[in-house]
């Protein structure tokens, strides 16, 4: 709880360069902090990259950033090994994976085989190159986006590797005052270059830890598997929540209520992220998107009517 | 600011509420003015905005000031007071002093009511259904006429309602909207499906007297004075509307006029019939009488004036016979009224109508035993007046004839013969029902129906058969129409008072006997003629009528005679009649609905209290913390509030935004902080918890 100081100053320092988005931002911290990956989704020039800059700025991480591209492999991805004639060795040339925080800009525009490779370093946290294990750095944050708008050559997402994403953001269009704002800030000058690191990849490890320890008790925990249950058994969605679903509600209202200087979870945690954790994880039926249904509409109906537990006495319902 | 305010409509709203309990009160009581319950009541209101020590100050200065200003000095006042307590605690009605401070101890009740609940929904709707309630239950069986001012109650009422913030409900939950969206469905389906009915918004007190006895044949009459007799017989309900309230006056039954035609179904009037008995005096010269004043309050005009005696004093004039009936009211100064050859007393208007208040002078005629034992010739009335006196129809079965021989086989004169006719009636063949009784259809006479074929009546069949029976037998009768004494009121300022009411409508029968005049008969069973016929015997004479006199005798008689009620002490009531005194009086029924009504409307305050004394009393536990919190969502659910889905913060973000507090929040972080931190619950939960339900439950 030490570090709720560098938290805010953390968000402040974001909020230099990206105007009136508390909530991303907030919630791209609680994807690092509880060690897992985002995918942002929204039509270009909302801020997506950065966002991103910005946060590897802030938190003084090593950035890389890859552009990805359907003729892309995923040596160029993980990196490859190349002879040197002078040691007449073969040596390893790291690839664009090997940061803390890694840019996947358009992650949809790839092959497939691009892709898994990405979301294989993202759950494993290292990669194999010619037979060889190399561990990513720690913290590793993938922040990839994706344009909803264009489908033509592109290669969406199966839903067995958005499951590998902890979050799924939306950037949203600022506000008439947020963009009036924007215009000012960036008048005269370059907020981004100005920027500078105010915590350290050390400090980032130690809340990673510190998240942990956030305390989830049996009633919050109770609603966080209810309402998974709630998205397995809607008669709208084809596919419900995993339970690895369930582990990344649980951990991400941690970390949620870590950056709100908590340390016990509150249903109003799990309520604040479900939308992210479960909108790009649950699958609708045919009828469900005939109908115009999106997950996020199902997930805010669940939310509306499951009553949230008052007690500790575990039930199943 | 706004809240004072609020605070002072409101109060004036109430206040003016109830100043409609001071009319109806005062009305029924022998208060003459009603400014010292209206301050009494409504100053006490006002002085709830003060604080405690003020409201104390000024509700103890307005009473003593109200006591000086009415009564002169506060020391008499004091001695009056013990005397009336003393009389309270001995089981009289309470008097004036004691009444006083009722309604002020009344005017502090509602006054803390009012500061204590403000703005309780459920304390404004008791209030509104009291005073309402109030006002119905005085207009229907009191003298007070409410119709004039139920419209402003009403209207008050609704305005209390509105500043009692009922319109102010959480904004975001639409239960409101859907609520009045129903209620006008549902009231314009059934107002515009449900079939129309004439409504009878008529007074029970003046309509009875539409409806008398005599509407039999056609299912139940109601019991009240009526002026057609043609057709008697039939069953009929008790009415407890009042009539008129005698002041002044000893246990009197009260004549108002008799019939004098049998026609075998019921009574008509005969033609004019002119004589000295009809004209001003009901007994011979000899007979002595004893004056007495009377003071009649009518709840209504009514085209009849009862007396207690001999006919009111009259007095010759230019333009014939005229009765003085005192100048109580103004609109009628010393008004013409006539006497008629029943009679009955007619005021000479087109209305023919009572004034509301009569002062009635008349004198109490007390017969000798000798008088009535007087058996000669029938001189005194007219041939044409014996005639109708003797009048029987043709129609009359001669088993009714013999009938009247056989009972008065051993009767020398006109009074033995009466006396024998009342023995025959007592002698436990005869029954007394009010229900149960038939109506003489196609050729069957009203007498012998009674007679010999049902032998179960009231007054109507007692009476009318007596009357006959004495004609059959040569006496010349009459068959009188009243009321009977009525329910005592006690001592009055003095004076005995006495309500008379519809169900005691009565009937009985004079005979006429040479030298003392017309002599009442009391035939019914079950009622006796102590407080309709005085005869002096021999070692009384000098006593000079000790049961006028005498109202603890009275009393006594009154309670013993009660008509109709009393019947179980009748050796001839049966079981069912018994059953019958059980029941429930409407107006008890209506007491008792709003009683129901108001703890329903109340029971929040109710389970409040409850709750919080069961809930605070004891240690918190997590257990407990946790059914305090689901009781509080429970009532934050009955406010209006939506709770599903709600995380507790989110409630408490709501909840207190709605009440502009703060304690709902900090009660949701130590309940947070217990269930979701596993901590040890902080006994500061229950401050807040017992401020939140008395905020939400008031």
């Amino acid at each position: 709880m030490s570090y709720r100081p560098a938290i805010q100053s953390i968000i402040t320092a974001i909020e230099t360069v990206i105007v009136g988005k508390e909530d991303v931002i907030a919630k791209s911290l609680t994807a690092l902090l509880a060690g897992g990956h985002v995918l942002l989704e929204d039509v270009p020039g909302v801020g997506k990259t950065m966002l991103v800059r910005a946060f590897s700025r802030a938190i003084d991480l090593n950035f890389k950033r890859v552009q990805f591209t359907p003729d892309m492999l995923p040596s160029d991805l993980t990196g490859i090994s190349m002879y040197n004639q002078k040691t007449k060795e073969f040596e390893y040339r790291p690839g664009p994976l090997m940061g803390n925080i890694v840019l996947a800009d358009e992650i949809n525009r790839t092959s497939p085989k691009t892709q898994s490779a990405l979301l294989e370093a993202m759950a494993e946290r290292s990669v194999t190159v010619d037979g060889e294990v190399k561990i990513l750095p720690s913290p590793f944050f993938v922040m990839a986006t994706q344009n909803p708008i264009e489908h033509e050559g592109t290669y969406p997402l199966p839903e067995a590797q958005l499951d590998r994403f902890l979050l799924k953001i939306e950037m949203g269009y600022p506000s008439f005052n947020e963009e009036i704002a924007l215009l000012t800030r960036f008048e005269k000058a370059e907020p981004l270059e100005a920027l500078q690191s105010v915590i350290s990849k050390e400090e980032v490890e130690q809340m990673q830890r510190e998240v942990r320890d956030v305390h989830v008790s049996s009633a919050v925990k109770q609603y966080i598997v209810r309402l998974i249950h709630e998205t397995r058994n809607d008669p709208f969605t084809y596919l419900g929540g995993s339970p690895r679903a369930t582990l990344a509600l649980m951990k991400t209202a941690q970390a949620w209520a870590y950056i709100h200087n908590r340390d016990f979870v509150l249903p109003d945690d799990v309520k604040a992220l479900a939308g992210s954790v479960l909108g790009h994880r649950v699958l609708l039926t045919a009828e469900a998107r005939y109908k115009g249904k999106t997950s996020e509409q199902l997930v805010k109906g669940w939310l509306d009517t499951l009553p949230v537990p008052m007690d500790r006495e575990v039930k199943e319902v | 600011m706004t809240e004072w305010v609020k605070r002072i409509v409101y109060t004036a709203l109430a206040a003016y509420l109830l100043s409609f309990w001071v009319e109806p009160i005062v009305g029924s009581t022998t208060f003459d003015v009603n400014w010292p319950f209206l301050f009494l009541l409504l100053v006490p209101m006002f002085a709830s905005l003060l604080p405690w020590y003020g409201f104390i100050a000024v509700v103890v200065l307005n009473f003593f000031t109200v006591l000086y200003i009415y009564h002169g000095s506060l020391l008499d006042w004091f001695g009056l007071w013990l005397d009336d307590l003393t009389g309270v605690l001995s089981g009289a009605l309470p008097e004036e002093a004691i009444f006083f401070s009722a309604m002020a101890l009344i005017g502090v009740l509602f006054a803390i009511l009012v500061g204590r609940t403000y703005p309780s929904y459920g304390f404004v709707l008791g209030m509104i259904v009291s005073t309402l309630g109030l006002m119905a239950y005085f207009d229907t069986w009191t003298l007070y006429d409410g119709e004039s001012n139920i419209l402003f109650a009403i209207l008050a009422s609704l305005f209390l309602l509105f500043v009692t913030d009922v319109a102010k409900r959480p904004s975001k939950s639409f239960v409101r909207y859907v609520s009045i969206g129903l209620l006008a469905a549902v009231v314009i389906v059934l107002g515009s499906v449900s079939p129309t009915i004439e409504g009878d918004w008529s007074d029970r007190v003046t309509t009875s007297f539409q409806n008398a006895l005599n509407e039999g044949g056609s299912g139940s009459g109601r019991v009240g004075y009526g002026v057609n007799d043609e057709q008697l017989g039939g069953p009929f309900e008790q009415d407890d509307g009042i009539v008129f309230i005698a002041r002044g006056v000893p246990a009197r039954y009260w004549r108002i006029e008799a019939k004098e035609i049998y026609t075998g179904k019921g009574w008509v009037e005969a033609p004019v019939l002119d004589s000295d008995y009809n004209r001003g005096q009901l007994v011979d010269d000899e007979v002595d009488t004893t004056p007495e004043q009377a003071l009649l309050r009518f709840d209504r005009r009514q085209s009849f004036v009862p007396y207690g005696g001999e006919y009111p004093q009259a007095a010759e004039t230019e333009s014939g016979t005229e009765f003085l009936v005192g100048d109580i009211d103004e609109s009628f100064p010393n008004e013409t009224i006539h006497i008629r050859p029943s009679g009955k007393i007619v005021f000479d208007n087109d209305g023919q109508v009572t004034p509301e208040t009569i002062q009635l002078r008349y004198g109490v005629p007390a017969f000798t035993e000798q008088q009535l034992e007087l058996n000669e010739p029938v001189t005194t009335l007219t041939d044409e007046e014996q005639r109708a006196y003797l009048q029987l129809p043709d129609t009359l079965p001669d088993r009714v004839r013999d009938l009247a021989v056989e009972i008065m086989a051993d009767s020398e004169n006109p009074y033995d013969q009466a006396q024998a006719i009342q023995a025959f009636f007592r002698s436990g063949e005869f029954q007394y029902d009010t229900e149960d009784v038939a109506t003489p259809e196609g050729e069957t006479d009203y007498v012998d129906q009674f007679l010999f074929d049902t032998l179960v009546g009231y007054c109507d069949n007692f009476s009318t058969s007596a009357a006959v029976l004495l004609r059959a037998n040569g006496v010349p009768t009459r068959w009188v129409k009243g009321f009977t004494m009525g329910d005592t009121r006690g001592v009055i300022r003095g004076e005995e008072e006495y309500t008379v009411r519809n169900r005691h409508a009565h009937s009985w029968v004079e005979y006429f006997v040479e030298g003392a005049g017309w002599v009442p008969l009391e035939a019914t069973i079950s009622f006796s003629d102590a407080n309709l016929l005085q005869v002096e015997t021999e070692s009384d004479i000098r006593a000079d009528d000790p049961v006028a006199n005498d109202p603890q005798a009275n009393q006594n008689d009154q309670q013993t005679n009660r008509p109709q009620e009393d019947l179980a002490l009748d050796d001839v009531a049966t079981g069912e009649t018994a059953v019958e005194s059980w029941n429930i009086p409407v107006w008890a029924w209506v007491l008792i609905v709003f009683a129901v009504a108001l703890l329903v409307w109340n029971r929040k305050s109710l389970e409040r209290l409850i709750m919080v004394l069961w809930w605070t009393r004891r240690p918190l536990n997590e257990p407990r913390l946790v059914a305090m919190h689901r009781y509080l969502v429970k009532r934050l659910r009955g406010a209006g509030f939506k709770v599903e889905g709600r995380t507790p913060s989110e409630l408490a973000a709501e909840v207190d935004a709605y009440y502009e507090s703060d304690e709902m929040t900090r009660l949701t972080r130590l309940f947070e902080q217990s269930l979701y931190a596993d901590q040890t619950p902080n006994s500061k939960y229950k401050e807040y918890w017992k401020i939140m339900i008395r905020r939400i439950m008031s």
